[in-house]
């Protein structure tokens, strides 16, 4: 998976997709996840970046990063590769 | 790192923004996290009594029946409020209710026994109802409680017991009359408008089988307007005046039956119900202006009935819940699925319930479908609801859910949970025990067993 | 005939037996039949003295004079004096027999005369009869030979003591006595003078017989003579060459008279008991010497002198504080204390003329009589209402608006029926906090109840009035809505009684009828700062159980005490009564139309009127769960010893109370009648009513040591 180069991504938590002319807001761990898709880091590294510092188990983290990335998908903020 | 210095979480969370007109949820709902009842905190009641849990506030009863006297008292000399079992029955409420002072107003045999083993006299207990069966009005006359006619049938019916038993029911007559709004129950009692109720009421003295007490009506259900109960008192106390005068039998009270909405928002309702919900004061002032507007004399004013239910009793409780999971829908809606269903939250038929998160959030929302457990596609409890992003496990608060669900949920898929009460001291009780298999099984038999 | 003969006879011996009661103001005929055999004791005095007395009574029922009087006694013990007397100074011969047919009716036309004449003043005439007949007969006597003189008594009599060998006789003698101090021996012998014998013995069964009627008039007798026995010792009294033998029991009657019984008795009358000896002192020393001069005796002169002297001076009064007059006389100054104290709360509600409380629901005091901010001096009784929830707040939210309080804008409603005599409008509610002192009251009605008697309601909403001045209201009728004008921050309502019908003018006691405080029903009581009240809500089904008319007929029957009956009667001073002729047991009520109560009960204690009587003592016919209290009067004390002790204390102290509790539940009265010695219950009952088919079904009884029912069959 990796983010198209083109979204811009604010600090705050803004997303502007140059494609589609969509805006969008992310939550904190939002941003986290994005910029470590990004940096093209494969899942398992995110699970367990995130159940390192946040109070969530393996499984359910993995199940809710899904659901994200196939709203990204939907939102056609993916590359297909 | 260990769990206590790890942040809460909560998931990520992607939302389009759009410049468009305001969804189907309205306003901004500015939630507030509700971490406790009363003083009990949400998790201590899960963890004891488990989820989902029905929570009543003895405290909020009493200041609702309190408060609901005092604006009715100060305004008329007469007044009795008599509880209305059909809203809610369990004994710990009804109990209640009539500590405070309350009769009772049932509509079944079912209900008038419960009145009965709370404790409640037979000359104050208020019998209403289309389907009173001939041992019901039996027990009724026998204990001197007050019957209201619905019909013809019942009428001739009475009659016949009241030679049987040689004892002179005490009656008044359902009226249904138009009171300028949309709801006009005429499947109930005589009409006023087409003098069927008179007749009645001119039938009822020339038997002379009867003691005449009183008139009753019930002009609907969460009436929003407090005028509608103004025109009802005026044409109730009119008619009462001519009963006095043509008849020469004295009106002794007039049942103004209940109807008070609360605070729940109606489906079809933009605005929320706590915006629009007249006040008992409203309601108040609507009836006793009415009923001083009829010729009578001071010291002959009827004493004022009201069997308000719902306006005492919904915002005393609320209903806990947890979130089973969570999916999108084919379009990319999110779904949230709770444990408490329409098989135990009957009124969600009619109402967009308020939901408030049980836990701490953020300030990030997410528009979703609130579903419950039951594999049927009506369970639903919220179309749309904008709330915080819930996880696995986290629980809701569902509120304004005192009235009719105890009385009218299903053991349908689930077995129905503990009901509990928080004490005025903030001690917990239980007013009803969860149903298991044997609550169940203990009521059925198979031709098997018989072998 | 024969049973209006019977009856004839009866009034007529009640006549003589209560003329001798009478002369310790007594009612009872058994005290009366036992003074009779005292003065019996000499026979000769004492047969003239019962002559004189039948033939002053006879004459009288014969004149038709006021049969009542003459029943009660009043016309014969002026008689009986007489009478003895005549037959202690005379021989016995046909003289003195002329002499006293003719002294009798002298006596009657004295007596009918001075009834009269001092009756228009209010005032009784004693023994005035008695000493100017008494002086004619001396005056007459004296010129007559066979006249032994005044103090030569019992010439030729003997006492019946000495007849036989009655081994009796030395009890006559002063030595037999000698075992008492001095002063009991002149004390228990000024008892006999009355009878004029000078012995101790009479002296000590006249004592005796007076304990047992009445503990009060014994303590006062003998404060009485004691006080005059040392004050005639401190002044030297024997330089007047007068025994104290002579007019001893002036101060013994004086002080009985005085002390208790035209007199409720309390610390002052006892004090002016005191005080009156020395008065009495100058009186009898004074006419002794101006009588002498005729060899005439002052005898009871100084008793009936300072007597109606002082009750004269008392009902001339402009306020009736202590000492009180008593106005009806029960059967001896204990009761009539007992009643009086019991009585001057009880009957608060038919005296006063009976007003309500002026609005609808729940209200709270938050300022009473005597208030600490306003109610002050001429304003100082009066009322200030609000309206609390259950956390003692008077609004609700913030109370930053007006219309957060709960008290604004509710109806305020006529406290009883009247006329509307005033109403002030125009002025506009203040500010939260703000005052209006330039119109004090705000907008306020003023109604005429009665003459002297109107209520005021302040700071009501300006243009909310309904009533207009004039016209005719009925008790609970709408006036205007609560408001906040006038002298006054928060929203509160102003209420007060007055006797002008000017707003503002003076204030006075005046008590609420009935209301609801707490669950507890008050009875002509004034509202204290705190209490939550609200108006009783009347019970028709309640009072329906009372409805007892003159001439109905009861019959009643328990296992304890049988089957009685009884009937509804009504008496001479319009009040009514059940009667249980089994019994002969007296049960006095009142049905106003709001409350059942019972006003006395007389006669015997083993009876099912009198559980009736205890059980529902006071019924107020009020809707909903109440409890009411009210107190049983002192003559109900059961143990002997302790109504003994606290006849003698009473005018000082009580330590028995005896209370009654009812309260209505679930359709039944549960009343108790608790008797408490010093703060100890010595006696517990319970009680049961039960009503059916709009009548009184029965009445279970439960003592400390048994139960049983009593049933009403109707």
């Amino acid at each position: 998976m990796k983010i198209n180069a083109n979204i811009a991504i604010s600090q705050s938590g803004y997303i502007f997709n140059p494609q589609t002319g969509e805006s969008f807001s992310l939550n904190p761990i939002g941003v986290e996840v994005i910029r470590m898709l990004q940096e093209e880091k494969p899942k398992e590294t995110i699970v367990a970046s995130i159940v390192d510092r946040y109070d969530v188990t393996a499984s359910a983290f993995a199940c809710d990063l899904d659901d994200f990335v196939s709203l990204l998908k939907q939102y056609e903020m993916l590359t297909d590769e | 790192m260990d769990s206590s210095k790890k942040i809460r979480y909560e998931r990520p969370l992607i939302k389009p923004i759009n410049a468009m007109m305001p969804g189907k949820t309205g306003k901004d709902t500015y939630l507030v996290p509700v971490l406790d009842v009363d003083g009990v905190p949400v998790s201590a009641l899960v963890e004891k009594y488990g989820s989902p849990l029905f929570v009543f506030s003895e405290r909020k009863q009493r200041e609702n029946i309190q408060r609901a006297k005092r604006s009715f008292t100060t305004r008329y000399p007469k007044v009795h409020f008599a509880w209305s079992y059909k809203t809610n029955y369990l004994d710990g409420i009804c109990k209640i209710f009539h500590e405070e002072g309350s009769w009772a107003e049932v509509v079944s045999g079912f209900e008038y026994d419960k009145a009965i083993r709370n404790g409640v006299s037979g000359n104050h207990i208020i019998f209403n109802g289309p389907a009173k069966t001939k041992d019901d009005l039996k027990k009724a006359i026998t204990n001197g409680s007050f019957i209201h006619i619905d019909n013809m049938d019942e009428l001739y019916l009475l009659s016949d017991l009241s030679d049987e038993l040689s004892i002179k029911p005490k009656v008044a007559v359902r009226v249904n009359l138009d009171t300028e709004i949309n709801q006009i129950w005429d499947r109930f009692g005589f009409n006023y408008e087409n003098g069927q109720a008179w007749d009645v009421l001119c039938k009822i003295v020339r038997m002379d089988k009867f003691e005449l007490k009183g008139l009753h009506c019930h002009i609907g259900t969460f009436i929003l307007t407090a005028h509608a109960y103004a025109v009802a008192a005026e044409k109730m106390a009119n008619l009462a005046c001519n009963v006095k005068q043509k008849l020469g039998v004295n009106i002794e009270y007039l049942d103004m039956g209940g109807g008070f909405a609360s605070k729940n928002t109606l489906k079809a309702s933009y605005l929320g119900g706590a915006d629009v919900c007249p006040s008992f004061d409203e309601y108040a002032e609507a009836i006793s202006t009415a009923i001083y507007k009829a010729p009578f004399k001071t010291s002959d004013l009827p004493v004022l009935i009201l069997e308000t239910g719902r306006a005492l009793i919904d915002d005393a409780a609320c209903l806990i819940s947890t979130v089973l999971s969570n999916k999108r829908s084919s379009s990319g809606r999110r779904f949230t699925i709770i444990d408490a269903g329409v098989n135990m939250l009957f009124t969600s038929f009619w109402y967009d319930h308020k939901v408030s998160p049980a836990q701490p959030f953020s300030k990030y929302y997410e528009d979703v479908t609130l579903y419950g457990p039951l594999c049927m596609n009506i369970d639903v409890i919220r179309e749309f609801v904008s709330l915080p992003l819930l996880n696995r496990g986290d629980h809701l608060v569902i509120h304004n859910v005192g009235a009719y669900n105890v009385s009218q949920w299903m053991q349908f898929i689930t077995l129905r949970p503990y009901v509990v009460q928080v004490s005025r001291e903030g001690k917990v009780s239980v007013l009803r025990k969860r149903e298991t298999i044997e609550t169940i099984v203990n009521q059925e038999s198979s031709t098997t067993d018989n072998l | 005939m024969n049973e209006e003969i019977k009856v004839e006879l009866k009034s007529f011996v009640k006549s003589i037996l209560l003329s001798y009661a009478g002369i310790f103001f007594s009612k009872s005929q058994w005290f009366g039949l036992f003074l009779l055999l005292v003065s019996m004791i000499y026979p000769v005095a004492g047969l003239c003295g019962l002559l004189c007395c039948m033939f002053v009574n006879a004459l009288a029922f014969s004149l038709s004079l006021n049969r009542e009087k003459v029943v009660s006694g009043m016309y014969g013990f002026n008689a009986v004096f007489t009478g003895i007397a005549l037959g202690s100074f005379f021989p016995y011969n046909s003289n003195m027999i002329a002499f006293l047919f003719a002294v009798s009716i002298l006596v009657l036309f004295l007596e009918v005369w001075m009834d009269d004449v001092f009756e228009r003043r209010n005032v009784p005439f004693l023994a005035f009869p008695f000493l100017i007949c008494l002086w004619c007969v001396l005056l007459v006597a004296q010129q007559s030979d066979d006249f032994t003189g005044f103090t030569g008594l019992m010439g030729g009599d003997r006492s019946i003591l000495q007849l036989g060998d009655l081994s009796l006789a030395p009890l006559l003698e002063d030595g037999f006595w000698s075992f008492l101090p001095t002063v009991f021996v002149e004390y228990f012998k000024s008892f006999s003078f009355i009878f004029f014998q000078t012995n101790v013995m009479a002296g000590v069964c006249i004592a005796l017989a007076l304990l047992f009627y009445s503990r009060i008039a014994f303590s006062l007798s003998l404060i009485g003579f004691i006080g005059g026995y040392y004050l005639y010792d401190f002044i030297g009294g024997e330089i007047y060459h007068l025994p104290i033998l002579y007019f001893g029991f002036n101060f013994i009657l004086t002080s009985i008279a005085v002390g208790g019984y035209f007199i409720i008795p309390s610390r002052n009358s006892y004090l002016w008991t005191l005080l009156l000896i020395p008065v009495q002192f100058m009186v009898i020393l004074a006419s002794s010497r101006l009588l002498s001069y005729v060899y005439l005796p002052t005898f009871s002169l100084s008793f009936c002198m300072v007597s109606v002297l002082f009750l004269y001076l008392l009902r001339r009064r402009k306020s009736f504080t202590s000492p009180v007059l008593a106005y009806y006389m029960e059967d001896n100054p204990e009761a009539t204390l007992y009643y009086y104290e019991l009585n001057k709360n009880r009957m608060a509600t038919l005296n006063y003329l009976k007003i309500y409380l002026p609005f609808m629901g729940v209200w709270k005091v938050s300022q009473g009589h005597d208030g600490q901010y306003t109610h002050k001096k001429a304003w100082k009784q009066a009322w200030d209402f609000v309206v609390e929830d259950s956390d003692n707040r008077q609004f609700s939210g913030d109370g930053t608006h007006l219309s957060d309080y709960y008290c604004y804008m509710k109806p305020v409603i006529a406290p009883a029926d009247g006329t509307v005599e005033a109403v002030f409008d125009g002025v506009d509610d203040n500010e939260l906090g703000a005052i209006n002192d330039k119109q004090n009251w705000g907008n306020y009605v003023v109604i005429k109840h009665a003459d002297g008697v109107y209520s005021a309601l302040c700071h009501l909403q300006k243009d909310s009035f309904k009533c207009r001045v004039g016209q005719k209201l009925e008790r609970g009728e709408f006036l205007a809505l609560c408001g906040n004008s006038g002298h006054s921050p928060y929203p509160h309502l102003h209420f007060q009684i007055q006797t002008q019908p000017e707003m503002g003018t003076q204030t006075m006691d005046f008590p609420i009828a009935t209301y609801l405080a707490a669950g507890e029903v008050k009875v002509g009581t004034c509202p204290q700062e705190g209490e939550s009240i609200s108006n009783v809500e009347s019970n028709a089904q309640l009072s329906s159980y009372y409805q007892f008319e003159v001439g109905d007929e009861l019959v009643v029957t328990s296992e304890k005490y049988g089957e009685e009956r009884w009937t509804v009667c009504r008496d001479i001073y319009n009040y009514t009564y059940i009667y249980c002729a089994n019994k002969k047991a007296y049960a006095w009520f009142e049905n106003d139309g709001s409350m059942f109560y019972f006003l006395k009960y007389k006669g015997t204690k083993s009876c099912n009127l009198y559980h009736f009587f205890c059980s529902n003592y006071k019924v107020p016919f009020v809707a909903g769960v109440w409890f009411v209290k009210d107190a049983f009067p002192l003559v109900h004390q059961q143990n002997g010893w302790v109504k003994f002790l606290q006849d003698i204390v009473a005018p000082f102290f009580s330590f028995v109370k005896i209370e009654y509790k009812a309260s209505l539940e679930k359709g039944e009265l549960r009343s108790t009648y608790t008797d408490k010695v010093s703060g100890r219950v010595v006696e517990n009952v319970q009680y049961e009513t039960s009503y059916s088919k709009n009548r009184l079904a029965f009445v279970s009884v439960k003592t400390r040591k048994q139960s049983w029912k009593i049933l009403f069959i109707k």
